[in-house]
């Protein structure tokens, strides 16, 4: 009998082996409006790939099956997983069992092997709502929706003619009984910018049945890159239930989002007061002392760091400290009054019985310094904001179109959607000062150089771009360029290369036009032009070159500093796309890193089987990142470590060395 | 026996902290054993695999070895131990550099004191200085860091019979936090035989060849993995022998050594299928 068990053991180990692929994890959306599908992630490792996926459903209870339906669904060459996959028939209900199926064309079909459980909330049964539209905003309050105009501040009132030219930096949507009709809402979504945060509270209206403070309410939010979240809303004060969404939840995008609170946990009651609470987060409003008005125009000067006179005085405007801080001017008047403060140090509370209006808190040059200014216009004003030079780029809520200027040297920058938080100035100049530039022997520096600076509203530097912008700089025919020139960039500390490859100029163009290096930044910074770079010269076709980690010591504490390290190496094709025998451009691969201690015990499996390509020069650059951490999940010990990329060339283009298998080696540092 | 025992269990119930791994890429004849070495110890790095094991010659040593490890670019370790025969007792210093890029560098300062207890038991204790520096521009991190420790080890190696030593060795008794890894019980076990003593029992062996095979093993415990490395080494003549050992899981390692008079020449190295190159590592000892 022992004999049979071993074997039927084995007949059962071996037919799991085989039966390849399997669903290792799945995931769904829970909350979903009328015009969205579920999606369903699920992970399929081993191979092959299923040439197919289907789904079946029960709705409510777990036996009364949909017919199973093809997935959109696209099988992967080669070692694919983690697909989202949308579920088109599923209908908002309060919940769902799911089945899904993966089937292969000669083998074995796998299952999720029990029916998993997923609430699929239909939005319109969660009460109240606020669907965040921005192109419809009722800026007054008054229930009429406006369309934003797309500028702000430009003295041309939004559309719903109540002549409010509506500040885009700021968002209050106020839920109304006109909306849903029931007695208690969302009475105020706050979003503000940079960073982005949202804040809902959700109290009882005036006049209408309250609810047990031992209740509880939960807050669903969804925002463009993310699936719906739930959080418990947290009882402030009274009656009034608010909940901060962390900023990091929503810092891709704000185009759109969208919350809704569930009351089932609270019990109605009758009759309270209301009570007329405002928190607001000012983070987006930082204010400097240093920031002046000196020709009391109303803006910040725009020229505060050029040394210039702007108001005409004889005096350059940094040796004058007489000027009004622009926030009292453009803001209003500021007031004395007892304000109760709390959770400071997250920047966004203000509770007060007195009808204030708005807070500005000092955030970043004096955290713990707040003004408080009585203001019935809130929106600021900057008509006569007026860039320098350059473009005012914008925060496009609601309809939005990517805005692009040319400079007069011919520099052109596209701001895509989505880029900034606030209105920008950006400025294209030539500096006075470059670093040591990338050159070496073979390479060489045109001559072509711009710096490229960007400003929020108050002349204060942006760093970060939450888009890249598409610069297209244009050499002229005054460079004579022999060999191809790339486009590198210095972030303060090193150069790097960011593309933009040309191979020859134009000598027939006029000045400022052809000749294009395009690139795309996500910050500012020095860009030269360097002719035939050390880096290309360094690439290695059809093998693994410039292996290296980025920062090569790091320290995964977890502490938001250099936790995680960047494996970096360059993957080139040969030029010539149909060379037999070598590697030709796209030739696809498989990616393999491990992670080895100093004594050679394996470490981490970084990456498995992913699937990349052999590109052509700057485009051939691979990252993977490590965080430090070992096959268990832990922490790795201090000390030097190992890095083992292989890939696997595998492309049926190869008329040899096909499976040809590369391997580099480096390595890195960890400490605490 | 008895006392073996108790020494095993009292080392084994100590809170213990991890070494330098660069400690397991030093010495020829170690590596090329798999550094199961404990209970062999029989050249200089004794100081560094079992410093009881350290009066087991008579000569003082110097020994030098160097590797460039695993082939990585700029990644290289050398190290200088001696070993002084002294009045009070053996003495042995030591120092080991592991250096990448010229921005990390780990250093280790050894001091070992070995003494003879009684007939076949020894005892060893090392007082080690841990010096960790980085030096560079790494972005947000600062561009000089070190930390520096003190460590203690201790050593035994018991002489069961002619064909069986036992040793066992507990490092960073002190629990240097530079080295802290959690759950870690840096004790070392190992035993040295010569097997076909053992088989010559049963088999008819050509008795030239019985004590030039010696067998070793060395069972350490951590908390994320059980290590256990054996090794063995062919004594071909007075001047030539050579070593192979496995850890059972990765690793297959090779040494050999050469004696041209009072020089020994050491190379060996480490095979890893999953990594692409080798660990190389060469080694003099001088015999004083």
């Amino acid at each position: 009998m022992k004999v049979i068990k071993i074997i039927f053991l084995i007949i059962i180990l071996v037919s799991k082996l085989i039966a390849a692929p399997f669903i290792t994890n799945t995931t769904t959306s829970t909350l979903i409006t009328k015009d969205e599908n579920v999606l369903i992630s699920l992970k399929i490792t081993n191979s092959p790939m299923p040439s197919s996926v289907k789904i079946k459903f029960s709705k409510g209870v777990p036996d009364n099956w949909s017919s199973p339906y093809s997935m959109n669904y696209i099988p992967g060459s080669y070692y694919r997983y983690n697909y989202t996959i949308e579920a088109p028939q599923i209908t908002p209900f309060l919940y769902y069992y799911f089945i899904i199926t993966i089937q292969g064309t000669n083998y074995y079909c796998g299952s999720s092997d029990n029916p998993f459980k997923i609430n699929v909330f239909e939005i319109d049964n969660l009460i109240p709502h606020i669907v965040h539209k921005p192109d419809y905003i009722d800026d007054e309050d008054d229930g009429i929706y406006g369309k934003y105009n797309g500028i702000a501040g430009n003295g041309i009132p939004d559309e719903d003619e109540d002549n409010l030219d509506l500040d885009p930096y700021e968002f209050q949507d106020v839920f109304t009984e006109d909306d849903t009709g029931n007695p208690w809402g969302i009475t105020y979504v706050t979003i503000k910018n940079n960073p982005i945060t949202i804040k809902a509270i959700f109290e009882e209206k005036e006049g209408s049945a309250g609810f047990d403070n031992d209740g509880k309410a939960y807050i669903f939010y969804k925002t463009p890159n993310s699936s719906f979240k739930k959080l418990e809303m947290k009882l402030i004060q009274g009656k009034v239930f608010a909940v901060d969404i962390p900023s990091n939840e929503v810092k891709n995008d704000i185009e759109y989002f969208l919350v809704a609170v569930d009351p089932s946990g609270l019990d109605p009651k009758t009759k309270t007061e209301f009570l007329n609470i405002a928190i607001n987060d000012f983070d987006s409003f930082m204010y400097s002392g240093d920031l002046k008005d000196n020709d009391g125009d109303g803006s910040i000067d725009e020229e505060m760091n050029n040394n210039t006179d702007d108001d005409g005085d004889g005096l350059i405007d940094e040796d004058l400290n007489d000027a009004s801080p622009i926030l009292s001017k453009a803001y209003g008047k500021q007031i004395n009054k007892t304000i109760v403060i709390t959770n400071i140090k997250n920047g966004l509370e203000i509770i007060n019985e007195n009808q204030i209006d708005y807070l500005i808190l000092s955030k970043g040059i004096n955290p713990y310094k707040i003004n408080v200014y009585e203001n019935s216009e809130y929106v600021p004003k900057f008509n006569s904001y007026i860039p320098i030079e350059g473009t005012l780029a914008k925060n496009l809520k609601g309809e939005i179109i990517n805005y692009s200027k040319k400079f007069p040297d011919g520099t052109e920058i596209l701001v895509p959607s989505g880029a900034f938080d606030t209105d920008v100035k950006i400025v294209v100049s030539i500096p006075d000062n470059l670093p040591n530039l990338p050159i070496s022997s073979g390479s060489k520096f045109i001559g072509f150089y711009r710096k490229i600076d960007v400003y929020d509203k108050y002349g204060k530097p942006i760093y970060y771009f939450k888009k890249p912008l598409i610069v297209t700089f244009h050499l002229s025919l005054l460079y004579n360029v022999k060999e191809s020139v790339i486009v590198y960039y210095y972030n303060g500390h090193n150069w790097i290369s960011i593309g933009g490859e040309r191979s020859d100029v134009d000598k027939s163009q006029q000045i400022g036009y052809g000749n294009p290096l395009v690139v795309s930044i996500n910050s500012p910074g020095i860009f030269v032009a360097i002719e035939n770079p050390l880096e290309w010269q360094n690439v290695k076709p059809g093998s693994i070159s410039e292996l290296k980690t980025e920062p090569s010591v790091f320290t995964p504490n977890n502490d938001g500093k250099s936790d995680t390290t960047v494996i970096k190496f360059l993957l080139a094709s040969n030029d010539d796309p149909r060379a037999i025998g070598d590697v030709p451009l796209y030739c696809p691969a498989i990616l393999n890193i491990k992670i080895f201690d100093i004594t050679g015990n394996l470490v981490r499996n970084l990456c498995q089987n992913y699937e990349i390509r052999f590109e052509w020069r700057y485009g051939s650059t691979i990252h993977y990142e490590w965080d430090g951490k070992d096959n268990n999940g832990n922490y790795v010990m201090p000390g030097v470590y190992i890095i083992e990329v292989e890939v696997k060339q595998i492309s049926e283009w190869l008329s040899q060395d096909r499976f040809k298998i590369l391997k580099e080696t480096t390595a890195v540092v960890v400490v605490r | 026996m008895k006392i073996l025992k108790i020494i095993f269990i009292l080392l084994n119930y100590i809170n213990l902290y991890a070494s330098f791994k660069s400690y397991e890429l030093i010495g020829s004849k170690a590596i090329g054993m798999c550094g199961a070495f404990t209970a062999v110890a029989d050249d200089t790095t004794a100081i560094l695999y079992n410093p009881a094991a350290l009066a087991q010659q008579n000569k003082n040593l110097i020994y030098f070895d160097y590797s460039n490890i695993f082939g990585i670019k700029d990644l290289n370790q050398f190290s200088i131990l001696s070993k002084v025969n002294s009045i009070i007792g053996t003495i042995g210093l030591g120092f080991v550099n592991l250096n990448f890029k010229n921005y990390y560098k780990e250093q280790l300062w050894i001091i070992s004191y070995a003494h003879l207890i009684f007939q076949k038991f020894r005892i060893g204790i090392n007082l080690k200085y841990f010096d960790r520096e980085i030096e560079g521009d790494f972005g947000e991190l600062p561009t000089y860091k070190f930390s520096q420790k003190i460590g203690i080890d201790f050593g035994t190696l018991f002489q069961i019979s002619d064909f069986l030593k036992i040793g066992i060795v507990t490092f960073n008794l002190n629990k240097p936090e530079i080295l802290k890894e959690e759950g870690i019980a840096p004790t070392k076990f190992g035993f040295k035989l010569l097997p076909l003593i053992l088989l010559d029992k049963y088999v008819n062996l050509n008795k030239n060849i019985l004590d030039k095979f010696i067998l070793t093993s060395d069972f350490f415990k951590s908390y994320y993995k059980n290590l256990i490395s054996t090794g063995l080494e062919y004594i071909v003549n007075n001047y030539w022998s050579v070593y192979i050992g496995t850890d059972w899981k990765e690793k297959f390692t090779f040494g050999t050594t050469i004696s041209i008079e009072s020089i020994n020449f050491g190379y060996s190295f480490v095979y890893n299928p999953s990594i692409l190159n080798n660990n190389n590592l060469v080694s003099i000892e001088l015999k004083l």
